[in-house]
């Protein structure tokens, strides 16, 4: 058990490293840079000083280093703590993320939380009323929100509020610590349409888990003595069938993190995602392989903590 | 007990099961057929669904009434008349637009979920059946793949591959291998450590065999069940796509691409969003349906994290 | 050596006159604060360094320029920091008069050595000053102080651009104190300015808030409390926002379609009022002559000829567009060719489109019996796309076999600055001024950045050159005319000029004496708008 642990934990590291390769090479695949970008798009230099000004700013920003010299450049600072600065912005990356990580991490709070108030019941219908209506209803419900391009519920959304209730959310970020009620008449929507988005792979786990656990001898014997089937359920299915559920929907809170892209583009929501955005697209390299390794940071240490917990919750788990 | 009498037998017992499972196979799958629509009511609507969007990519040619591309009608006529779904913003038909978007759906769902869930899988099977180091290499890479965030990922590959539906396709790929390849190198673990495989290698069967024979149907369950439930997340992906601007080509009839094009117009003329809306819907919702009755035909215990 | 004292209104006379509207306006209402939006978030903020508007109008009533716009009549040059100048040495010394007692936002006090400072910088060598920079870069041979509140700046010879260079947004006078202690204006700390805002704070992806300056040299102004510019990004959102009425002006970069604009007006009915007006944006479609099949000048005409600006104006913009002219007669005023002439140019007269065509499709035919396949690029800006496939469409109609190529915008631009394509479907270029010297200079110099062919023509840089140089009004619409009339007739240029655009707006109907500059980085200064009740 412990070897397993202190393994699991070491293959942490790995990852992440192979995390900031990946997004490093990726980047510089990429063609264009920040220098092209800078000169280009603006357009009004002649074409001769434009190719001077390139190879300048290039070599202002290090650009024109070997790769190799510049990530391990890159590495070094990351493992310090610093992410470097960030050329979009003229300053230090880890201000940035300062800012918009919590941004984020709220957001995808937020949800989980709908997901979770969505679809677990979904699921739990379902799974009572096994193969009767209310089953298919649930199980259609929490489907229909795969099927629908998240992007465009999320423009449905803002069309709907703003030609039939003349209401737009703020238009203004104001951080929950400031303003609660403001933060979430603006972030209560994109987490909505996400939250529809993700319900189903939840309402399904829960639907399979419960069967599973009403299936165990101890529920049917429960039912057995004619207890209130209701209160069997959720006295002692639930409890033991939501466990994987809780782990599964902590698991999306790292898959979130990178996920929440297009609602923040769509909503205003100045976080992780707008910036990668911004920054991919003006190949702010710095800022990109910290927003990156932040995300695949995250992502990887809640797998981390799921299996964990795991391992700790069921002992029958073999570590293979 | 001598090892080439063992063999023998077990190429005997070999033939003789296989012989007794196309028997029986045929029986089940008749059986299985049968009992689905009472069984799995929702998978057959599912299947309703899909086999309309195949029949309906399949004849795209002969039901578009317009060439997809042309842009040479007046813009924003409403539904009715000779346009029934009506024109877009640049004069083309919406309806013919909706046909072959279909088609090229499905040929980016079927290819991507087909090349990325196979190429996952024999990765799956191959390094959880041999384990050792190079296991525990590829274990690293499909940890690296699947943490970087999927979005991320899709961009930056489309940006150096540049847009076409082909790279759409090995984007797609590339999103959909690591995961299946978990998926599968899992189920494989599974197995391996069954007896009769143990039994097989003692034996002194060629491996090849015994992979061929025992442990690629045993997880040929798994990956039909991994193909089913992924066509639906490549359509919706490469909508996604569309809307960052990277994915297929926009004169390409992508729904994906023209529900981007119409959020500009969704007050104007609605129609340019609402039917390759409902098309693109109805075909996922198609999908999802069946791939979660083929999942639980095939395997009721798989847990699904099929939607990244 | 000739001496004139330019034609400007006094500082004073001005002020007094922007107090004496017409009879039918209401008297200024102090106070109120403008909710307006930008359509990116700027990161950087120094107008001097940057390019796009996202970074000017951030900061647009922050600072002050010697001159500025007329905040009352587009396209004028009125006195701003200098009370006036004069001009000696045949054109090429200006002698600036500065204003006194002007105070920076810091309390500091404004002097010519802040000018000097600003110049010195965006001329420096190893500055990049993409806006500014270029413009007054290659004309100043030196600016110096006469006395604290005398600037003289001498030319290396006569240019017409230079009182619209200084007069532009993009040249406004930073502190030298600033400057040498930030080295850069990048961060919200150091942007102070003298104009009539402050800039009170700076969310960054969030909001851009102004508030008055109270110490403004303009006794009375501003009008306003404040303005914020709150950070929205795309199209549907900003529709969105102006829909629920959460902007009182939509003036700038992205324009609404005229659809758009009528949907908004639906939305808030009386409250605000539409309109179109044209961005000094010109849309470009590029051939390139040094790969095949336009290496042949023939196959350049057939394009040209085939090309139907109207139906893609009309389609596109929604009739919101002026086709075919090298420049936009309602910008351009004389300097622009009469459109009835610019209608006779070849490709350009919807009346014989019909044959044009046809005389198109005979020209492909006669190099190409077996039809040819180009590949047509653009950049991936949802608008631009839109447009190219109308003119893919168009180029199919003469027997041209076309492929459909998007690349992301950053390696589209590279790839058009590397001469790597066949055709551009569409680019558009923003002018700076609305002086005629730019588009020629950015777009038909051979070595313009806007020139992706790189198709040089001595004849086209003759013009260029003496257009710049002369200085008396009438003999420089004759140069520009007959500049306009050369590239006309050519009907190979491999830059095919498709239209100049407009683009829709919407202001509050409370919000008053607003007027959109001739280009869309002037005039966002807010100096003399007043909010009604």
């Amino acid at each position: 058990m412990r070897e397993y642990v202190v393994r699991r934990v070491l293959l942490f590291f790995p990852s992440l490293a192979g995390v900031s390769l990946v997004v490093f090479a990726l980047m510089r695949l990429v063609p264009g840079d920040v220098a092209e970008i800078l000169v280009y798009s603006a357009g009004s230099e002649q074409a001769s000083v434009a190719k001077a000004q390139v190879a300048k700013i290039r070599g202002e920003l290090g650009l024109d280093k070997p790769i190799a010299v510049q990530y391990a450049l890159w590495l070094k600072g990351a493992l310090q703590g610093n992410f470097g600065h960030s050329y979009l912005e003229d300053r230090p990356v880890r201000e940035m993320l300062a800012e918009w990580f919590p941004r984020t991490m709220e957001l995808a709070l937020l949800t989980l939380v709908l997901a979770a108030l969505w679809a677990v019941p979904l699921g739990v219908v379902s799974a009572v009323r096994q193969d009767h209506w209310p089953d298919y209803l649930c199980r259609s419900l929490s489907i229909s929100g795969l099927s629908v391009p998240i992007f465009f519920s999320g423009v449905l959304i803002l069309f709907v509020l703003v030609r039939f209730f003349h209401w737009l959310p703020p238009l203004e970020y104001v951080s929950v610590w400031e303003d609660p009620a403001r933060n979430l008449q603006k972030i209560i929507w994109p987490a909505l349409a996400q939250a529809f988005y993700i319900s189903a792979p939840i309402t399904r786990l829960t639907r399979s888990q419960l069967l599973e656990v009403i299936r165990e001898d101890y529920v049917r014997t429960a039912r057995s003595k004619g207890l209130i089937e209701q209160l069997v359920i959720y006295r002692h299915a639930l409890k033991n069938a939501l466990l994987p559920v809780v782990t599964f929907t902590g698991w999306w809170v790292g898959r979130l993190l990178g996920g929440l892209v297009v609602m923040e583009i769509i909503f205003q929501v100045p976080g992780m995602g707008m910036g990668l955005i911004t920054s991919v697209n003006n190949r702010d390299y710095p800022t990109v392989q910290a927003i990156v390794f932040v995300m695949a940071g995250v992502f990887l240490l809640l797998n981390l903590i799921v299996d964990l917990l795991y391992g700790w919750l069921d002992p029958r788990i073999k570590y293979a | 007990m001598d090892t080439g009498v063992a063999r023998e037998a077990i190429e005997r017992g070999e033939r003789e099961e296989a012989r007794e499972e196309v028997r029986t196979g045929r029986r089940e799958l008749w059986n299985v057929l049968r009992n689905f629509p009472r069984r799995q009511p929702l998978g057959a609507i599912g299947g309703v669904l899909v086999a309309l969007m195949v029949a309906v990519a399949l004849l795209a040619p002969w039901l578009a009434p317009h060439n997809p591309k042309a842009a040479g009608f007046d813009t924003f006529i409403p539904p009715g008349g000779g346009f029934p779904f009506g024109t877009d913003h640049l004069g083309r038909d919406v309806l013919s637009r909706v046909i072959w978007g279909a088609r090229l759906s499905l040929y980016v769902g079927l290819t991507s979920v087909g090349v990325g869930v196979t190429l996952g899988s024999l990765w799956g099977v191959v390094t959880g059946f041999f384990g050792g180091a190079w296991d525990t290499v590829s274990q690293r890479v499909v940890d690296t793949l699947m943490a970087f965030p999927p979005i991320i990922l899709a961009l930056g590959l489309m940006a150096v591959l540049g847009q076409s539906v082909e790279n759409v396709i090995v984007t797609l790929t590339v999103l959909l291998a690591p995961a299946a390849a978990r998926t599968i190198r899992s189920t494989t673990l599974g197995v391996k450590e069954m007896m009769f495989i143990e039994a097989c290698r003692a034996a002194g069967l060629p491996l090849r065999r015994v992979i061929a024979r025992h442990v690629v149907p045993n997880v040929m369950a798994t990956y039909l069940v991994l193909f089913s439930v992924n066509i639906g997340y490549a359509i919706v992906v490469e909508a996604a796509l569309s809307f960052l601007g990277l994915g297929a080509p926009p004169d390409e009839p992508s729904w994906g691409g023209m529900l981007t094009g119409a959020t500009e117009h969704l007050e104007r003329a609605p129609w340019i969003a609402l039917f390759p809306g409902v098309a693109l819907s109805l075909s996922v919702f198609g999908l999802n349906l069946l791939g979660d009755a083929v999942r639980d035909l095939l395997d009721p215990r798989l847990r699904g994290t099929g939607a990244g | 050596m000739r001496t004139r004292t330019a034609p400007l209104i006094p500082a004073a006379l001005a002020a007094a006159l922007a107090l004496a509207l017409p009879a039918w306006a209401a008297e200024p209402r102090r106070g109120g604060v403008v909710n307006w939006f930008n359509y990116a978030d700027p990161t950087r903020l120094d107008v001097h360094a940057e390019s796009a508007l996202t970074h000017q109008q951030a900061t647009a009533g922050v600072y002050s320029g010697l001159l500025q716009h007329d905040p009352e009549k587009p396209g004028e040059p009125v006195p701003d920091l200098a009370t006036g100048y004069e001009v000696s040495g045949g054109g090429t010394v200006f002698t600036f008069k500065l204003r006194q007692g002007v105070k920076w936002h810091d309390g500091k006090p404004f002097t010519a050595q802040d000018v000097i400072a600003t110049f010195e910088r965006v001329t420096a060598k190893d500055f990049r000053s993409p806006r500014c920079g270029t413009l007054v870069k290659p004309l100043l041979a030196k600016v110096e102080a006469v006395d604290p509140h005398t600037v003289r700046f001498t030319l290396k010879h006569p240019a017409g651009t230079f009182i619209p260079s200084i007069a532009s947004a993009w040249c406004r006078i930073a502190p030298k104190h600033v400057l040498e202690r930030d080295k850069n204006l990048n961060q919200a700390k150091s942007i102070i300015g003298t104009g009539p805002f402050k800039l009170k704070d700076y969310k960054r992806g969030s909001i851009i808030e102004w508030e008055r300056n109270p110490d403004y040299f303009v006794k009375g102004l501003p009008y306003l409390d404040g303005v914020r510019q709150f950070i929205l990004v795309g199209r549907p959102t900003q529709v969105a926002a102006a829909k629920a009425g959460k902007v009182m002006l939509w003036d700038t970069w992205p324009t609404m379609s005229k659809s758009q604009a009528e949907e908004v007006k639906k939305a808030q009915g009386n409250r605000v009022r539409i309109y179109s007006w044209p961005i000094n944006t010109v849309f470009i479609t590029y051939l390139n002559p040094k790969t095949k099949p336009f290496d042949n000048p023939e196959m350049r005409r057939a394009v040209r000829l085939a090309i139907n600006r109207q139906e893609i104006i009309g389609k596109v913009f929604e009739g919101a567009g002026t086709p075919c002219g090298l420049l936009d007669p309602k910008l351009y005023g004389e300097y622009a060719l009469p459109m009835e002439e610019v209608l006779k140019a070849p490709g350009c007269n919807p009346a014989s489109k019909e044959k044009d065509i046809e005389e198109a499709r005979r020209i492909v035919k006669k190099h190409h019996p077996d039809g040819v396949e180009i590949e047509v690029a653009t950049r991936s800006v949802a608008d631009y796309v839109d447009r190219s496939q109308l003119v893919i469409q168009q180029l199919r109609k003469i027997g041209l076999r076309v492929k459909f190529k998007t690349y992301e915008s950053a390696v589209g631009f590279r790839n058009w600055g590397a001469g790597n394509f066949t055709v551009i479907a569409t680019q558009d270029t923003a002018m700076v001024m609305s002086d005629p010297h730019g588009m020629f200079a950015l777009t038909f110099a051979g070595d313009g950045g806007r020139n992706y062919t790189r198709f040089g023509d001595p004849k086209i840089e003759e013009f260029i050159g003496k257009g710049l140089r002369e200085i008396d009004k009438a003999k420089r619409v004759k140069i520009y005319h007959d500049l306009q009339r050369y590239i006309l007739s050519k009907a190979d240029h491999p830059n095919v000029v498709v239209s100049w655009i407009e683009g829709w707006f919407f202001e509050d109907t409370r919000l008053k004496n607003y007027r959109q500059a001739t280009t869309v980085y002037d005039n966002n200064t807010f100096q003399k708008v007043w909010l009604g009740q």
